[in-house]
């Protein structure tokens, strides 16, 4: 390979190598965690409230969905006459099975009904598509704290509380934020196997293995689990049965699980220094948001009055890599090694791969590497 | 590829150099796998196949590329273009990489004996010298970019070579030199086959990629 921009580059710079440094541990970090009821919940705690995981935060009614009935065509007349046949009144409560609309046939021939399909009530009637709208009762909610800390302010029907958290940053994940309890259910690099989940699994974050099956997956769906944070799941079933993505333009689908990859994609082996943390924290409450593949585990400390500016564990910023530094591997087929920078090469060397390239010397827990510095993310 | 591989390897390299786009090959069996890549990534681009007058290797191929003549099959891969093409690394300015002729016509449609064309190399020696190309093969005569050589071409059964069955022109060569592509336009692709895997090994041979 020839003497490339890249290479001017590097030499002009008398061989400073800038590679990404992302932060993936943040320990006993400050935040601000916002909770939100989405109905008109009323706020139960004032600005200053010290609050456990357990206190209510805000209370009421939330509205549930709506269910179409199409009543003009399931009683066989036309959209504006369908409504002389309703045995309820526009808000009127309704049960499920319950008889609203009866037609009569002319002489006696038989007649045609519709049953309500769920509780609710009859919220409206289209005259012009010939559908009737019901809708579900509302829910009565109560949204806990999930977290120790202090109320910092209230803004309409959103507490904002700051708190101490553990927050665990992996590479990529789908699903909307959950809250579960922690349980390792493999090791770093073992199979996650459906047989390794049961119903236990019911309203736990489960954690450990560098590779989990559509199976395991779907049971884990199936047993109630809340999420899943693993070493990597192939790309297919990630997109297929975790409805993720990898696209910067839109966001993954939520299929009722949350899902954190540590690593990436495929067999990878789980990061040890947080696969130690979840360990430590088994049996303990945590968030796990799929949009920001990020793992929360509040921590009953007291909140650090200011904030600190921390770089976000989803951002990577480019920082000169240093002798003794920590670093991971991010080559396609060398993904997620671990180790400090033995030193940097001047020279360039041929890889396997046949290509020249500059290197650094890695020292893992197998021995030294040598790895290009395209191919090394800087850790702090 | 010239080697199989399991469907959720390819995908799970390909979702991982999304996450990881500055990420350089460091083995050859990944090597292949950005080489082939970067080919489908062109090939999207393309909505047909054209005829173009010259062609430019990226620094994004030449990147991944051990050799000149690797980045040149890439991009004649990627690009799939007919016609007599000049093909120059980084910009048309750069270093001239080799010209390629590309016959027209499809293979595997009855021609003579499953020839493309006969093609005699004037080197301005006392003798031409004769070259019969046959069908789904690259050739390489290795002519510096210094070296002019006339090609007197004579294009057998469908084949054409710029919409003409027959042209003469003086071309020049470059660091890997003059090469006729007989692999047919519309190009048939490999399949998964051994034999499918078997061509792509042919070809890079032809370039001398080992």
């Amino acid at each position: 390979m020839e003497e490339s921009f890249r290479d001017n580059l590097m030499a002009a710079n008398n061989l400073d190598f800038f590679c990404p440094k992302r932060k993936r541990i943040f320990l006993r970090k400050t935040v601000l965690l916002r909770r939100t009821h989405e109905g008109t919940g009323k706020v139960m705690v004032s600005k200053g409230d010290r609050i456990t995981p357990e206190t209510i935060l805000i209370e009421g009614d939330v509205p549930s969905g709506f269910r179409p009935v199409h009543l003009a065509q399931t009683l066989s007349v036309s959209p504006q006459k369908a409504d002389q046949y309703l045995l309820k009144k526009i808000g009127e409560k309704v049960r499920r099975g319950e008889r609203i609309a009866l037609r009569k046939k002319i002489l006696g021939l038989g007649s045609l009904e519709v049953f309500s399909p769920i509780d609710g009530q009859i919220k409206e009637y289209n005259k012009e598509t010939g559908v009737l709208l019901l809708q579900f009762f509302s829910k009565h909610e109560q949204i806990s704290s999930g977290v120790w800390g202090v109320v910092e302010a209230i803004e309409g029907t959103e507490v904002v509380v700051r708190s101490v958290m553990d927050e665990i940053y992996g590479v990529v994940g789908s699903g909307r934020i959950r809250e579960g309890i922690i349980k390792v259910v493999a090791k770093e690099n073992d199979f996650l196997l459906a047989s390794q989940i049961d119903d236990d699994a019911k309203r736990k974050i489960l954690v450990g293995g560098g590779l989990i099956s559509p199976e395991s997956f779907s049971k884990a769906l199936v047993c109630g689990a809340c999420g899943i944070v693993t070493g990597g799941m192939h790309a297919k079933d990630f997109w297929a049965v975790g409805g993720g993505t990898i696209s910067p333009f839109s966001r993954s689908s939520d299929v009722g699980l949350t899902a954190v990859l540590i690593e990436g994609f495929g067999l990878q082996t789980f990061f040890e220094n947080a696969y130690k943390i979840f360990v430590q924290n088994e049996n303990k409450v945590a968030f796990i948001d799929g949009d920001q593949a990020k793992i929360s585990i509040p921590l009953n400390e007291e909140p650090s009055p200011t904030l600190e500016e921390e770089m976000d564990g989803t951002l990577t910023q480019p920082e000169k890599l240093k002798v003794g530094g920590f670093v991971r591997t991010v080559g396609c087929f060398n993904l997620g090694i671990y180790g400090k920078v033995k030193s940097i090469g001047a020279e360039k060397i041929v890889f396997e791969s046949g290509l020249l390239d500059y290197f650094a010397e890695i020292e893992t827990r197998e021995g030294v590497i040598k790895v290009p510095p395209e191919n090394l993310e800087i850790l702090v | 590829m010239p080697f199989s591989a399991e469907p959720a390897q390819v995908e799970d390299f390909l979702a991982n150099i999304t996450l990881y786009p500055q990420a350089i090959p460091q083995t050859l069996k990944e090597l292949e796998f950005y080489q082939s890549y970067l080919r489908e990534i062109i090939r999207s681009n393309q909505k047909e196949e054209v005829q173009i007058e010259s062609l430019v290797i990226s620094e994004e191929i030449s990147k991944i590329c051990r050799f000149d003549s690797e980045g040149l099959l890439v991009s004649l891969d990627g690009f799939l273009p007919w016609g007599i093409v000049k093909i120059f690394k980084t910009d048309e300015n750069g270093p001239k990489v080799a010209t390629v002729v590309c016959f027209e016509g499809e293979i595997g449609k009855g021609a003579k004996n499953k020839q493309v064309a006969q093609v005699y190399l004037d080197f301005g020696l006392a003798q031409k010298q004769k070259m019969v190309l046959d069908e789904d093969d690259l050739t390489l005569i290795p002519v510096s970019a210094e070296e002019k050589v006339v090609l007197e071409i004579k294009c057998l059964g469908n084949f054409k070579i710029c919409q003409k069955k027959d042209l003469k022109i003086e071309v020049t060569g470059g660091a890997v030199g003059v090469v006729f592509d007989a692999r047919g336009r519309p190009f048939q692709f490999p399949d998964f086959s051994p034999q499918g895997r078997g061509r792509v090994v042919k070809w890079r041979k032809a370039l001398g990629i080992i």
